[in-house]
């Protein structure tokens, strides 16, 4: 390169960047959009805010090719209505299917190996109708045959487990928990809400519970992860008793990093990532970043 | 939602139940609607066969229907002469009645016989083949549901081994059951014997002798032009078959009748009223079929008692079948709850509304989660948390009231502990238990006591927090 010409081009683009502080005009918006971790959204009906906290990740499409199959992974584990907070916003979920479907996925999966007996929840929960309507296909995680034993690379105590085959097999996995306390982690989101693609959740019981929730996440991190802290429980969790567990927040929490989503939430609950054995060791096992200040969020009150 | 009210009217029919939930509502002086509801059914089932006969033999009997499917080859009784007769046939009605005073009601009891040889020889082995069928749907992306299903290996075979002898039974003479040994025939024969309407000859007949041939309970005599209307089911065959119009179904003279000896099946009433009575005593019930201490096992929710369910159960199977989670099974023909690998679901009381004798009385979905059925037990030694000092908390998180809950152990664990006047001994804890053996055990309650409501639900609406700003 000549000399003149190195002159040039660098003022050029001194020009450039000079121009992007001063001037109204943002010519690396994109770019700024893509580097957002962590959306958070408050004041809004679940389905809404996450059509706002989506275009704020570039759209659904962003995420979902044409003809790709997504799985989508939400909690419903309880025989509890919507309401009660026990599982996953049925709304939210509807929501997230048909973005799926507008992107252009081929087939949209929902499923959840179920703590309480399978047909009733996903009847009471109201996320079997939500899933229906929406155009995806509502499947059972009630077999073992549904479940393939896979290796944890560089796991510490969870070295194989059966997971269900879709997880495994499709090309998007989205992970879509809500917010709850827990008796024994204290809390339940997003790490928490992976228990439910495996078959044996004994094994993690009586295993380390916390290092084994951490330690999946090495199999497959979710591709997208969306936090439901519309109905909120509080207390005597995860199943919860009455309403007076429950408090509305009406909030959303969108990231693509699974520990960032947990750190964000829990502080609805008033824990720090300290406080929960299980972020911590996701955080150790390098699976995402769970100091919120070294995040880019952003936030938006609808 | 017709269907299932289908399915519980039947059910609400069937006629031995409905005397014995009669009787058992007169013995514990419980004089509610379903009191009343059965004995309106008591008295239709009770005047129509007085006024049109045996028709629920053929009409309404499980049993009945299937030996009508079952193939039989006909004429095969004419190489028994000695079997088809009628003193015979009264001495073999009256000894299996007394043998359900010996509890074998569980296996003469036609209700209870037809939905045990559905369950289990037949139900499990299609249960086992759509299992099978379900993996191989799978490779085309079709995830369905497995049935849940428990073999008990015993009752499959004894069921088994009593299917079998009825197909050869009835091989031999179709319906032999309901001729030879059912008690709901037994009393339906004195019922129907002189009915209002009947069948009988008309001036057309030529004693050709083909009705004869084709009654499958035997009931016409050609040769002395005589028919017993107590033994008619009528099936029609008959008439359908008749070209002469010789024989009719319309209302009945006795003038010509030979009212005989047969008068004595009145005695079968007699010997049915004390059976009842000492049903309630339940020493002879559960004499052969029956004998084991109950004491450690779990009945489910609106059984009241162990005494209540030993006198009133007919083991027919219907809440095996009909529970969801499979958590019923038979322990020595009593339901119970085996909380090994299932557990009863906080919001079901499927078992109550299905059971035709009352032995599981009706209950509303909320006495049943106040009903303590059982209470739990926490062995610490055996607790995950005590042993390897690591989270657990199963049992708390499956715990539908919180009788079970967390609380601070040390390095930031927690530790189970219980509150068992808020326990109603669903299981839920110790099936999540996942130590070997189990930390958490529910223990029975031989009389269902009542439990303590978890914590009052608020009316209001569920309180709405405002976030000002974000908490990060």
């Amino acid at each position: 390169m000549e000399r003149r010409e190195f002159i040039k081009k660098t003022l050029i683009g001194a020009g450039l960047l000079a121009s992007n502080l001063y001037l109204p005009i943002n010519l690396f918006g994109e770019k700024q959009n893509e580097k957002i971790d962590l959306v958070a959204v408050k004041n809004g009906e679940p389905d809404i805010m996450f059509d706002e906290a989506i275009k704020f990740l570039g759209g659904m499409s962003n995420f979902v090719k044409k003809n790709q199959i997504v799985v989508i992974k939400p909690n419903i584990g309880w025989n509890r209505e919507p309401e009660m907070a026990a599982n996953t916003n049925p709304k939210l979920v509807k929501r997230i299917v048909e973005h799926c479907i507008n992107a252009g996925a081929k087939k949209v999966y929902v499923f959840d190996n179920t703590c309480d007996y399978w047909e009733n929840t996903y009847k009471t929960s109201g996320i079997e109708k939500a899933v229906k309507e929406a155009g995806g296909i509502i499947v059972s995680g009630a077999s073992e045959s549904y479940y393939q034993e896979v290796i944890v690379p560089k796991s510490k105590v969870l070295p194989k487990t059966k997971v269900h085959e879709l997880i495994i097999q499709a090309d998007v996995f989205i992970n879509v928990p809500i917010l709850k306390s827990h008796g024994s982690t204290k809390v339940t989101v997003a790490l928490k809400n992976l228990m439910g693609c495996v078959w044996d959740r004994w094994y993690y019981h009586s295993n380390n519970l916390s290092q084994c929730i951490a330690d999946f996440p090495l199999f497959r991190k979710p591709d997208l992860n969306i936090v439901d802290c519309y109905y909120v429980m509080k207390s005597r969790g995860p199943r919860g008793v009455s309403r007076e567990d429950v408090v509305i927040l009406k909030s959303l929490i969108v990231s693509k990093d699974i520990v960032a989503a947990d750190s964000a939430a829990i502080t609805f609950l008033g824990y720090k990532f300290e406080d929960i054995t299980h972020i911590k060791l996701a955080n150790q096992n390098c699976l995402g970043e769970s100091d919120l200040t070294k995040l880019n969020i952003k936030r938006i009150s609808l | 939602m017709f269907p299932v009210t289908l399915f519980i009217f039947f059910q609400d029919i069937q006629f031995l139940p409905v005397l014995l939930r009669l009787f058992n509502y007169l013995f514990f002086l419980s004089f509610s609607i379903t009191f009343i509801l059965t004995l309106i059914f008591f008295f239709i089932l009770f005047f129509t066969t007085l006024i049109f006969g045996r028709y629920y033999c053929q009409y309404i009997c499980a049993l009945g229907i299937l030996q009508d499917i079952l193939p039989s080859f006909k004429n095969l009784i004419k190489n028994f002469k000695w079997l088809n007769n009628k003193n015979l046939k009264l001495f073999l009605r009256i000894a299996f009645f007394i043998l359900i005073l010996f509890g074998f009601i569980i296996y003469i009891e036609p209700y209870s016989l037809f939905s045990k040889i559905i369950i289990y020889p037949i139900k499990s082995f299609f249960y086992l083949i759509y299992n099978y069928i379900i993996i191989i749907f799978k490779n085309f992306h079709l995830y369905l549901s497995p049935l849940k299903y428990n073999i008990d290996l015993m009752l499959l075979i004894i069921n088994l081994i009593i299917l079998i002898l009825l197909l050869i039974l009835n091989l031999i003479q179709k319906r032999f059951f309901c001729n030879f040994i059912c008690p709901t025939g037994s009393l339906l024969y004195t019922l129907s014997k002189y009915p209002l309407i009947g069948i009988k000859f008309t001036n057309q007949c030529i004693s050709c002798g083909l009705c004869g041939n084709i009654c499958p309970t035997l009931a016409i005599d050609v040769k002395n032009g005589y028919i017993d209307n107590g033994e008619c089911i009528l099936c029609m065959k008959c008439i359908e078959k008749c070209k002469y119009n010789g024989i009719r179904y319309d209302f009945t003279t006795y003038k010509n009748i030979k009212t005989t000896k047969n008068r004595r099946y009145i005695l079968l009433w007699f010997l049915f009223i004390p059976i009842l009575f000492l049903f309630k005593k339940n020493k002879f019930l559960n004499l052969f079929l029956r004998s084991k201490n109950y004491k450690k096992f779990i009945i489910p929710p609106g059984a009241i008692s162990l005494d209540n369910i030993l006198t009133r159960c007919i083991s027919c199977g219907l809440c095996i079948i009909q529970c969801p989670t499979k958590v019923i099974r038979f322990e020595n023909y009593i339901p119970i709850l085996d909380y090994n690998n299932k557990y009863c679901l906080y919001e079901c009381k499927r078992c109550s509304e299905v059971c035709p004798v009352d032995a599981i009385t009706p209950i509303s979905l909320k006495e049943k989660m106040l009903t303590q059925i059982g209470y739990s037990e926490f062995f610490i030694s055996n607790c995950i948390v005590y042993t390897d000092e690591t989270d657990c908390g199963a049992c708390s998180e499956h715990c539908p009231t919180k009788a079970v809950y967390m609380v601070p152990y040390k390095n930031g664990l927690f530790i189970p502990e219980l509150d068992n006047k808020i326990c109603i001994g669903c299981g839920a804890c110790q099936y999540a238990c996942p130590s070997k053996p189990k930390a958490i055990i529910v223990k029975s309650n031989p009389v269902h006591k009542k439990a303590l409501e978890p914590k009052k639900d608020k009316k209001d609406p569920i309180i709405e927090e405002k976030l000002e700003e974000f908490p990060f």
